[in-house]
């Protein structure tokens, strides 16, 4: 259902007027909630549009091997899944260098976009800040999560897509 | 004359009952996948949790109403001389105690949500391998309740008024509430999908409302009940004629000079007193007796008619309406 909506959004306007011509009322106001509603959700704070116009600020702590962190350097398996993900969206991340619960709140305030600090899905910060589906596991058994700015739903979901396209959460990362 | 004989209703009312009880269960099963529905998609959006606390309480109802059904037929004992037939309102006041409990902590919290701002994130759901936006998900389990409520709120309605059941009648009107506020959390959900986080606290404010509304209704209609309120219309506050009828009918016959009557809802049924200045008093007791059954007969609801003669009737009528019925 979802590709064939996507695919549908992606028609040309040419063929769409063509196709809308060939419709009746009721199909044709389908088709218009159908596509108006390809582009749903929207952040409610524009932090994909800003992402696609070059910013994506993310928040990092060490938390090896998740994230390692020094004054020079970014890296881990967390960095590299944001990059990765950055790079859809032809972005390089900026990175904010802090402790978990200082990155956090600066999370929940929108200034940050993404935290990435080896969270796991049953942090309390669960109820705060949106967190992804788990797409790793640790050796404890804990799903691990990546940290959104709170209703930027858009990109939440890009995020999720990304993780469940690439990653399983039945993969186990041992600690070093 | 006994003080023991169970109620028998009319067979009309007796298939309505069976009716009833039918419609309860099917209710409870209905609003059990309802409530599972909402609960696999219900996330962290705040008009989703209200509608599945909704979805909970609505089951009470038709509990209440299955749990009174089977209690109220049970024959006046020595410890219970009057019956049964007061656990319909008691069962209903706690339903309403319930409802209007949680609708205010609902409205609480919701608000807020909206104060601090705190905008909802709706992810992703996989569904048979496709990710979606879990939104998507909650609007189809939305949709579905509210085709749920709406048939099942349409379906009682109809039997509540042949039943005389107020308890009933508040369970559609619950009904009807629940399809309305689950409609106002599609908006809400469609608001976080473009953008607007506040329509989910928003549609959330809402629903509670509702449910606070619901609560408030029933409790005072309930509260009346037990304060042995003059049978009233069905889903409202205005007074019936019953007394007035049965006054005007006693006073029809030949033997009686005046009457006056008060009367009592006990759940389904009505309980009452008529007092009569009798002007001629050959086979007084036989007339009586013939009387009270023809009072008897005019509403299938009354349940226990005392008619007892007087020399005179102080103060003669009540007054019409009693300012404390409004």
């Amino acid at each position: 259902m979802n590709d064939e909506m996507r695919r549908a959004c992606g028609a040309r306007g040419g063929q769409f007027v063509a196709l809308a011509a060939r419709m009746r009322f009721r199909q044709l106001t389908i088709v218009l909630v159908l596509a108006m509603a390809c582009d749903l959700p929207r952040d409610t704070d524009g932090a994909m549009e800003r992402a696609r116009g070059g910013v994506l600020r993310v928040g990092v702590a060490d938390h090896p091997p998740w994230d390692s962190v020094t004054t020079n350097t970014v890296s881990g398996i967390e960095p590299a899944v944001v990059t990765a993900i950055a790079s859809t969206l032809g972005v390089t991340p900026t990175w904010r260098r802090g402790s978990e619960s200082e990155l956090l709140e600066a999370l929940e305030r929108r200034e940050l976009d993404i935290v990435a600090a080896g969270l796991t899905a049953a942090s309390p910060w669960a109820t705060r800040v949106a967190f992804t589906r788990p797409y790793r596991t640790d050796q404890r058994g804990e799903g691990h999560v990546l940290a959104l700015s709170p209703g930027e739903n858009a990109l939440l979901v890009h995020v999720e897509r990304y993780l469940h396209d690439h990653y399983s959460v039945k993969d186990t990362v041992g600690r070093q | 004359m006994s003080f023991g004989r169970p109620f028998r209703f009319p067979a009309r009312q007796q298939a309505q009952r069976h009716h009833a009880a039918r419609l309860s269960w099917i209710s409870i099963g209905l609003l059990t996948s309802t409530a599972i529905a909402v609960y696999l998609t219900l996330g962290q959006s705040e008009a989703m949790k209200t509608a599945w606390v909704e979805d909970l309480l609505g089951m009470v109802p038709p509990m209440v109403v299955l749990g009174a059904l089977k209690l109220e037929n049970r024959a006046p004992s020595e410890r219970f001389p009057y019956g049964y037939f007061r656990a319909v309102s008691i069962a209903f006041l706690i339903t309403a105690a319930v409802l209007a409990l949680a609708g205010v902590w609902l409205l609480l919290d919701s608000v807020m949500k909206l104060l601090h701002g705190q905008r909802p994130p709706v992810g992703t759901m996989t569904v048979f391998g496709h990710v979606v936006w879990a939104g998507w998900a909650m609007v189809v389990a939305l949709l579905y309740c509210v085709v749920i409520g709406y048939l099942l709120g349409r379906a009682k309605r109809p039997v509540a008024d042949t039943l005389n059941d107020r308890a009933l009648y508040a369970d559609a009107d619950m009904n009807k509430a629940g399809w309305m506020s689950e409609g106002a959390a599609i908006a809400g959900i469609l608001l976080i999908g473009y953008g607007h986080w506040w329509g989910d606290g928003l549609a959330a404010a809402f629903i509670s409302v509702n449910i606070i509304r619901d609560g408030w209704v029933n409790l005072r209609q309930v509260v009346g009940d037990l304060m042995d309120e003059a049978p009233t219309h069905i889903g409202g506050q205005e007074l019936e004629d019953l007394p007035a009828r049965l006054k005007e009918r006693a006073e029809a016959l030949p033997w009686v000079r005046q009457a006056a009557v008060r009367l009592r809802e006990h759940g389904h049924v009505i309980a009452g007193e008529v007092l009569i200045v009798p002007c001629d008093e050959t086979d007084l007791v036989g007339r009586i007796e013939r009387a009270t059954e023809m009072l008897t007969k005019m509403d299938w609801r009354i349940y226990t008619l005392t008619m007892m003669p007087v020399s005179r009737l102080e103060g003669g009528v009540m007054p019409q309406q009693p300012a404390a019925s409004a």
